[in-house]
């Protein structure tokens, strides 16, 4: 049997073509703010489609979908230009810069990524004078445009020593300028280097002024283009303060969106000339803050129902007609995961026996729900602000409670000792789990896809299988950060180990603390693991801060583990109360001893049922 | 007769039943289909996602592995699915050494059974009783699809007799004179193919360790006696899994050209086919411009590759072992003439687009890959026009005239 290459695809949009990013391309519901005529920074971890929505924006894939179009998304007008950021190119240069003969380091990466940007404009550029772009609103018939004459000018502004007598030449001779350069650097004199990176000092105004060039010899003199830069995390610092400065005042024609994954702070220039949100740019976070049910979590679901059906048809067009709702195809504790019964106001049929089997074991609960007034032998009975303030609230907490809490005939509550995460099969349930990240949804879906039954079920169990294996990959990828003093694997399980305690602990909390807030008690050790868990997704950042995420640090804000580590310490899918992370982690030994689960899958004594 | 005529080759599936066939082919039946890693499955999502079509499907044999019954059938079975999603209404093979108990008879007497009970009839699935009695005892069938005449020869005729027959192909003395008859009696058409395993004319050996042994035996002759004709003719075999583009040795300039078919589906060691892919092409045969101005046609290409599923063929930029898409056969060349003609209808103009040479010489797009070279050579060399490709197609993009000093 050979090995399973899920769809033997890439994973990252940034190895695909713009044509083919479109064929399967699902917007989630960020796309229509991305797309807006305005300047943008998106956020969000690795793999939560960045890069595909960037790409998106590339005129040829706007034009390969154009079919597809929803009506609440205005078509762009202006013309997107991807600039990748190469890491071959940034180690190169970085490795260039290292030697002793060469000095201006700075210099150096704008001089690659000014020589980038070009690239990615003669590209398209090219494609809108080129018979592929006919019929789309960006095409320029190439008899129109003095080619000849357009691509010495562009040659003038980027590479000043070259004649290039069309585009595609001057696209061939930027190319081999960026390949040559880390190897032409170490053999100029220091004055040659200065008149080289004399010509480079701004990306973004060469940019514009090629782009004027086009719109002035193309007859097009309103269009505007919109620069696409990717990964500005990995960028060295030079390109991110252009860059970011661009942002407060950028140069007409262009429009400036960029994205970048939260790592470390971005280097505004501070006082008037600073960029602000809403002024100069919108921040559109690409994850979902919050975890209760409402706007955020519907649209994650929506999206995460698109993307299930893309697969389907990636995978096994012939049964798509079957597969087409996810909430069929996955089974789900009884009766969880049915749409008829979630959209029945029937709280009884749908939570009674949880409520009552809980409240057997736990005195704790069933006090509290006696407290509160609720008439256990049918939760139909209880008038609306008790359904709604107490039986809908503590649902999510009763169901894991229940189904991971025992008694041990002594009417002592125990912890059981259950691998099974039934409580997080389901279709609700894994599109909550994957908080719409498009990376995990691919890789777990279509393994789980590969155990379809021959009536189109996924059971259970199966679903419990690649649930661990996403818990492994996600724990490979903690475990793989570096670390100092303290590590992100350790402090990622003393958040998880303690919201786990609030849970499954021996008393009832009706509204346990399941985020927490950096505080200024907390030391810059963890303040970089925390970068590092932000940065491959593992905490999500709570409503309303992103903006200072990037711009001012973590400390003072509010996050909350990924839904992806709920299944490994047992927790609702709920947001809950705050707690001061200082706090969490002066507790941290207390919580370990107290009985609390490691993260590590190491599992063998626990029965799977 | 006007009009396109589109000619699907799949050569050398070598379906296998099971793991057994592991280093042989792709396309395991009993294995998992998986995306990308089925050469068949892939095929069929790239027909229904791109719209291909073609008029008749070529398969110039071994579409199974050592005689596997089980495989044989399937394979069978497959190429007429790809046929009818394609949309061609004919199916004609060409039978294959792999296809038959080529080395000894003795565990099945009558080697050429299995293929006889092949349904849809094999090896011409629109034959008549006549066709098919023609390729079991003359061993070769006339079929005429659209114009186009097809001649599908059985090279496997010897094996499991004579000694190390199964070695090589063969086509014997009478047969082509048999052949030489039929095409007398029919008469002109305006396009020939002819169909088989083995290659007429030899490969060039890998090293002086692996020389290529196993060409058909009287090929030359045959290749002799259809130029003698004077009629167009490709002859498109398959067996080397080494796809090439040739023209037949010969006095005359009007010599057959000879494709040879790459795998469909085959294993591919890297020990000897290096840079090799396994390929998919669809000829297109303008029958217009054919009548009009001789032998030309162009090869769409596809290359597949596990992991990265069918791919349109990249130019080749030098590399031997694949057809590029796009690469033209038929016109033959004189390139400092052409070169000449080139650079006179576009004197005095600093950027030529590609688009605009073709449009004037319609027939550079029916030119050899090597022979395009030449007359790019030539641009360059006498005429200081710079060829500019951009990478995604075998012809130049544009031609810049040479900056002056």
């Amino acid at each position: 049997m050979k090995q399973l290459h899920i769809l033997g695809e890439h994973y990252n949009a940034r190895g695909l073509s713009p044509e083919r990013i479109a064929t399967s391309f699902v917007p989630p519901s960020q796309f229509e703010e991305v797309a807006a005529a305005s300047n943008c920074v998106i956020v969000g971890p690795r793999g939560s489609g960045k890069t595909t929505l960037l790409r998106m924006l590339d005129p040829r894939a706007l034009h390969a979908w154009r079919g597809d179009f929803g009506r609440a998304v205005d078509y762009p007008t202006y013309v997107g230009v991807f600039v990748p950021i190469d890491a071959a190119w940034v180690s190169a240069l970085t490795n260039a810069a290292r030697s002793p003969d060469v000095d201006n380091e700075t210099e150096i990466y704008l001089s690659v990524y000014t020589l980038s940007i070009a690239r990615s404009l003669i590209d398209v550029m090219r494609w809108r004078l080129a018979p592929d772009s006919e019929g789309s609103s960006f095409h320029i018939t190439s008899k129109e445009v003095d080619e000849y004459s357009l691509a010495q000018k562009l040659a003038g502004l980027w590479l000043p020593a070259v004649k290039a007598r069309s585009l595609l030449e001057l696209r061939v001779e930027v190319s081999t300028e960026i390949a040559m350069l880390p190897r032409k650097l170490r053999r100029l004199s220091d004055s040659e280097k200065k008149d080289l990176a004399a010509i480079y000092l701004n990306p973004l105004e060469l940019a514009a002024a090629a782009c004027d060039l086009f719109n002035l010899y193309a007859n097009d003199s309103a269009r505007k283009w919109a620069i696409l830069c990717d990964e500005l995390e990995i960028a060295p610092l030079a390109i991110q303060e252009v860059l970011f400065g661009g942002l407060r005042a950028a140069p007409h024609p262009l429009l400036l969106k960029y994205a970048l994954t939260p790592r470390q702070k971005i280097p505004f220039i501070e006082g008037p000339g600073e960029p602000l949100p809403a002024n100069d740019f919108d921040v559109v976070p690409l994850s979902y803050p919050t975890r209760e049910e409402g706007t955020p979590e519907r649209e994650r679901e929506q999206f995460c129902v698109a993307l299930w059906r893309s697969l389907v048809n990636d995978i096994c067009p012939d049964r798509k007609e079957l597969l087409s709702n996810p909430f069929k195809v996955f089974e789900g504790a009884a009766g969880a995961d049915s749409r008829e019964i979630r959209a029945k106001r029937d709280l009884e049929a749908k939570f009674g026996d949880a409520f009552r089997q809980l409240a057997a074991k736990d005195d704790s609960f069933s006090n509290y729900i006696n407290s509160k007034g609720v008439d256990l032998s049918n939760l139909n009975n209880s008038n609306q602000r008790l359904r709604d303030s107490v039986v809908r609230k503590v649902r999510p907490l009763v169901e894991i409670r229940n189904f991971y809490l025992g008694s041990d005939g002594s009417d002592k509550l125990k912890r059981v000792s259950r691998r099974v995460l039934t409580p997080y099969c389901g279709a609700r349930q894994l599109f909550a789990v994957s908080e719409g990240h498009p990376r995990w949804l691919k890789y777990t879906l279509a393994s789980m896809l590969s155990y379809l039954t021959s009536k189109g079920k996924i059971k259970i169990a199966d679903q419990n299988r690649e649930l661990e294996n996403s818990l492994e990959r996600i724990e490979a990828r903690i475990r793989a950060l570096p670390a100092e003093q303290m590590s992100t694997h350790d402090l990622i399980d003393a958040l998880g180990s303690f919201f786990s305690a609030q849970v499954l602990g021996p008393v009832f909390r009706p509204d346990p603390s399941l985020s927490f807030i950096v505080d200024d008690g907390v030391d810059k050790d963890v303040i970089t693991c925390l970068e590092q868990a932000l940065y491959i997704g593992a905490i999500i950042p709570m409503k309303g801060n992103i903006y200072n995420l990037f711009a001012k640090g973590l400390v003072g804000e509010r996050f909350r583990l990924s839904n992806w580590l709920a299944p490994f310490y047992k927790l609702p899918l709920v947001a809950g109360k705050a707690t001061n992370l200082s706090t969490i982690l002066l507790n941290r030994g207390e919580v370990v001893s107290s009985g609390a689960v490691q993260f590590s899958l190491r599992l063998e004594n626990e029965s799977f049922n | 007769m006007t009009g396109v005529v589109r000619v699907a080759v799949l050569s050398d599936l070598h379906f296998a039943s099971d793991e057994n066939g592991e280093k042989e082919t792709h396309v395991i039946l009993n294995r998992q289909v998986v995306p990308k890693q089925h050469p068949y499955e892939d095929l069929l999502r790239l027909i229904e996602d791109t719209g291909l079509a073609a008029d008749v499907v070529l398969c110039p044999g071994d579409i199974t592995y050592q005689a596997e019954q089980a495989a044989l059938k399937a394979a069978w079975a497959a190429v007429n699915d790809i046929a009818s999603k394609l949309g061609a209404a004919h199916v004609i093979a060409a039978t294959g050494n792999h296809d038959i108990m080529s080395r000894d008879a003795s565990t099945s007497p009558e080697i050429w059974e299995q293929l006889k009970q092949l349904r849809p009839k094999y090896p011409y699935t629109k034959a008549t009783l006549e066709q098919q009695l023609y390729y079991w005892a003359e061993h070769f069938l006339v079929a005429e699809v659209n114009g186009v005449r097809i001649v599908s020869l059985n090279t496997c005729n010897c094996h499991a007799r004579g000694k190390d027959e199964y070695l090589h192909g063969r086509v014997t003395d009478y047969t082509i004179a048999r052949i030489a008859d039929v095409l007398l009696q029919q008469g002109k058409r305006d396009f020939n193919v002819l169909l088989c395993h083995h290659h007429p004319m030899k490969h060039p050996d890998l090293s002086q360790s692996f020389p290529d042994y196993s060409e058909m035996k009287q090929g030359a002759k045959l290749l002799s006696m259809l130029e003698s004709t004077a009629e167009p003719w490709v002859v498109i075999h398959g067996h080397k899994h080494s796809p090439r583009l040739d023209y037949a040795q010969g006095a005359s300039t009007d010599a057959p050209v000879i494709f040879s078919a790459g795998s469909f589906s085959a294993v591919l060691s890297p020990a000897y086919f290096a840079g090799t892919s396994n390929q998919f092409y669809i000829l297109e045969l303008d029958l217009g411009y054919i009548s009009k101005y001789g032998k030309a046609g162009v090869v769409h290409a596809w290359d597949w590759q596990e992991g990265q599923g069918w791919q349109v063929a990249p130019p080749m930029a030098g590399a031997k072992g694949r057809i590029p898409n796009g690469a033209g056969f038929g016109h033959k060349v004189n390139p400092s003439y052409d070169a000449q003609s080139v650079a006179q209808k576009f004197s005095g103009e600093r950027k030529i687009a590609w688009g605009s040479v073709e449009q004037a010489f319609p027939w550079i797009r029916y030119v050899t890959p090597a022979d395009l070279e030449k007359i790019v050579k030539r641009l360059k060399i006498d005429h200081k026009l710079d060829a500019l490709t951009d990478g995604r197609s075998i012809h130049p993009y544009e031609l810049l005239q040479e900056p002056t000093p």
